[in-house]
């Protein structure tokens, strides 16, 4: 037999695709970096979507339980800051705050932390802090995985609007029409979309050198109405952007009995 | 049912009779059938595979023909027969890999993909795959054989996309 000519590392990509595919999350990951031929058709491998694990906390370890599998793995703790607040996420990244406004992006996997300014001088008082909390603030986070460019942006007491992308020196405060107030926004292909009180969708241009209103304005003669029944309350109001990039906009509703 | 015989001659000069039924679970053989390229005295010659392992692929598709003619014959089958029908093969095809040596396997996968036989290919992944789990990076590489051709900077940065793998 031809033995000589047996080479695991170069079995053809067809072959070994769905080899490699077949394998559990942690085996599909590990066999990567076996070598550089298998980490080239691991990179064609079309996984099926994971669901969201659930992250645990053990003494000086976290745990991160894949319920698909029904598998758990262990791993050393994640240092999220004591007293923080998970404002947004995006992919395996959170966007978090802590009581002194120190904000950071944390990737749960790699625990890899990028600081962000802190906003301590704009926010000197304990019940700011509440605050955030209490009005359910709305923020984005949006980062791409490989380059690690990101954009944060988040608005407070649902009327200050402040943004950062990576790069930027400070935070940009946009001192929008101080009139208006914001249910909550969305972001796509470097537009902020905002949801205002008065039912209008905004969009804003994040990414420029100095961060402007965007000149499309394709929402502007089509404030959303929606006409609630008697006695229906609407208790959170959502946007959110389709890869089409139509804006969606989702009420949750009540009626009062 | 017909039960043409055809031959087969394999690299190294062998010739092996088969049932054409049998054959035609490889799609490329069962694409001569159709065209009518295989002549009844000729042997088809497989160049790419050699005797030991033209056997073993003749083994697998002979086992194989005859259950599809069950499923056939019994289509009515209650749910407990077929599942029992199913754990019979399973255990033969655990049978037939079992005693396999990692070059052999090796051989048989590139043989099943010449012969384009799916279900031996998947058979054969699936065995691979096994051998596989649970294994860190460095026992894959020398189950396999695979020269770690990583730089060490190359391997840390990739190691740390998922650092939680690796434990």
């Amino acid at each position: 037999m031809s033995k000589n000519h047996q080479d695991w590392s170069k079995l053809c990509s067809d072959i070994l695709q769905p080899i490699l595919e077949s394998l559990s999350s942690t085996d599909f990951h590990r066999a990567k970096i076996v070598c550089l031929d298998w980490y080239s058709v691991w990179k064609t491998c079309v996984r099926e979507r994971l669901r969201p694990w659930q992250i645990t906390y053990q003494g000086d370890s976290s745990i991160l339980f894949d319920p698909k599998k029904d598998k758990s793995y262990e791993t050393k703790r994640l240092s999220l800051y004591d007293k923080t607040y998970c404002m947004a996420s995006s992919g395996n990244w959170i966007l978090q705050v802590n009581s002194c406004f120190d904000f950071s992006i944390l990737n749960l996997l790699t625990r890899k932390r990028i600081k962000l300014p802190s906003m301590k001088s704009e926010f000197l008082r304990k019940s700011e802090w509440e605050d955030i909390i209490r009005y359910k603030t709305s923020a984005i986070l949006w980062i791409n995985e490989r380059t690690e460019d990101y954009v944060v942006a988040w608005i407070f007491k649902q009327h200050y609007l402040y943004s950062y992308k990576k790069g930027d020196n400070s935070w940009y405060n946009w001192k929008l029409n101080n009139d208006t107030c914001y249910f909550d926004m969305a972001y796509k292909n470097n537009n902020l979309y905002l949801y205002t009180l008065n039912h209008y969708i905004k969009i804003l241009d994040v990414p420029g050198d100095s961060p402007k209103e965007g000149m499309i304005k394709p929402y502007w003669l089509y404030p959303f109405h929606y006409v609630e029944q008697p006695l229906e309350y609407i208790w959170k109001r959502r946007i959110a952007i389709q890869i089409s990039e139509e804006v969606l906009i989702i009420l949750s509703s009540k009626t009062e009995l | 049912m017909s039960s043409n015989m055809i031959m087969l001659k394999s690299s190294d000069g062998a010739s092996f009779e088969i049932e054409e039924a049998a054959a035609r679970k490889s799609k490329i053989i069962a694409n001569m059938i159709e065209v009518e390229c295989v002549d009844e005295d000729k042997a088809i010659p497989l160049q790419n595979v050699t005797g030991n392992i033209l056997a073993l692929v003749i083994e697998y598709c002979n086992k194989h023909i005859v259950d599809d003619d069950d499923d056939v014959a019994t289509e009515e089958a209650s749910e407990e027969e077929e599942e029992a029908k199913k754990k019979k093969v399973d255990d033969w095809e655990a049978e037939f890999m079992n005693s396999m040596s990692l070059e052999t396997m090796f051989e048989l996968l590139l043989a099943a993909n010449y012969l384009n036989i799916k279900s031996l290919i998947d058979l054969v992944c699936q065995t691979i795959a096994n051998n596989i789990k649970d294994k860190t990076p460095e026992e894959v590489r020398k189950i396999f054989s695979i020269e770690n051709d990583f730089t060490p900077e190359e391997e840390e940065e990739i190691r740390k996309e998922n650092a939680w793998a690796f434990g």
